[in-house]
């Protein structure tokens, strides 16, 4: 009788275990993030030199989708994060007013707030901003073939 | 419009450092407390109050002769520069790109939050930039655009008395270093110009980027490209010396 319990009860606890996992599962994301080597190539310098960066989704994995698509709430799950530039499309990288400038969205390091949201924010405050392969300009990992 | 740009053959520098003095005096710029550690190099490093410094490096060729390399370093005044981009999203017109001559200036005017708290190296590709600690402010060569506007040259290209530093329109400058390239590359088949599309202080190197300074070049490939040929690692007076005695911070 005893074994039969504990069978039961077992059995029980793996079922609630297992829907817990579902309903996370379901509460979290299942999109499918972009194939690598994305080539993010939106700024228009004075000059015909390409300034893009080859962004890794898999190199962040990592982190949650809404640590960098910020405004993915808005979507309440029903529908795949969008773009940097739906929002921030402000392509001039003289002009940088704004939250719709898309260099300062993706250079911007806040040094008051605590948490930290733009490419080279994040890499400063996770890397330091001594560390020139991570947060450098110029032939770092974001920018190898440079912006000069 | 293509602006100016300065030509510097490194074949020519002997190191007098009358582009170092003639920067500091035209720039009205207090002296530096310095030490030796080993090297005529002095000071040892850019300072909010060294715009321009010859950086003095010894190394040895294939066939281990040695060779005193010298390199004037100052702003390069990129065609696409980054320092402006950057420090303009702290504060609007930190920093101007004159379309006349294409110099990068710094705004004198216009001081950064003292929270900014960023390193060169993340915003210019040469680590050029210093930050005058007392004021915060950012400083650099401004190309004496001054001295530019009022028909002159630069104050290092007016007292270069070798032809190292040369100033002039930018296609002119293009010209005489593709064409003093041609010359050097006869005895030196290593030479090669420093990123001459993107900067407008395009550098005559005779040897490996190395030989002269750490950020010559931008590129990283560039470097490892000409590194594939591997010389034998010989230590340096100055590589002997600073690492026989530590300078600084002295424990005990």
């Amino acid at each position: 009788m005893m074994k039969n319990k504990i069978y039961i009860l077992l059995t029980a606890a793996l079922i609630t275990l297992g829907i817990c996992l579902n309903v996370q599962a379901d509460e979290g994301n299942t999109f499918e993030a972009p194939e690598d080597d994305l080539e993010i190539n939106f700024i228009k310098g004075h000059s015909n030199k390409n300034l893009s960066v080859t962004f890794n989704h898999s190199s962040h994995e990592s982190f949650e989708c809404i640590d960098c698509h910020h405004k993915m709430g808005e979507l309440k799950g029903e529908a795949p994060p969008r773009s940097c530039a739906t929002c921030h499309n402000n392509f001039s990288p003289d002009n940088l007013e704004g939250c719709e400038s898309y260099v300062k969205a993706m250079h911007q390091i806040s040094f008051t707030q605590a948490q930290n949201r733009s490419c080279l924010g994040c890499h400063t405050e996770e890397m330091g901003k001594d560390d020139k392969d991570m947060t450098g300009c110029n032939a770092s990992a974001c920018h190898a073939q440079g912006i000069r | 419009m293509n602006g100016k740009s300065f030509f510097v053959d490194l074949t020519l520098c002997t190191a007098c450092r009358g582009c170092q003095v003639a920067c500091k005096q035209w720039k009205d710029l207090p002296a530096e407390q310095t030490r030796n550690v080993g090297s005529h190099q002095n000071p040892q490093d850019l300072s909010a109050h060294t715009l321009k410094l010859v950086r003095f490096k010894e190394v040895r060729d294939q066939k281990g002769k040695l060779r005193w390399n010298f390199f004037p370093e100052q702003c390069r005044h990129c065609i696409e520069p980054p320092c402006k981009y950057m420090l303009n999203m702290y504060k609007s017109n930190a920093v101007t790109h004159d379309p006349v001559t294409g110099a990068v200036v710094y705004n004198a005017s216009v001081t950064l939050s003292k929270s900014v708290d960023l390193a060169p190296d993340q915003f210019c590709p040469y680590n050029v930039p210093r930050k005058n600690e007392e004021t915060g402010q950012w400083t650099k060569c401004d190309m004496c655009i001054d001295r530019i506007q009022q028909g002159l040259k630069p104050a290092c290209a007016t007292a270069c008395p070798t032809g190292t530093m040369n100033f002039g329109d930018r296609d002119a400058m293009l010209e005489m270093a593709k064409r003093r390239l041609e010359e050097v590359k006869k005895t030196h088949p290593g030479a090669f110009l420093a990123d001459p599309e993107d900067v407008r202080v395009i550098y005559l190197c005779q040897s490996d980027a190395d030989d002269y300074a750490s950020h010559v070049v931008a590129q990283a490939g560039h470097k490892q490209a000409i590194f594939a040929q591997i010389r034998p690692a010989e230590q340096t007076r100055r590589q002997f010396l600073t690492g026989q005695f530590k300078f600084g911070n002295h424990q005990g």
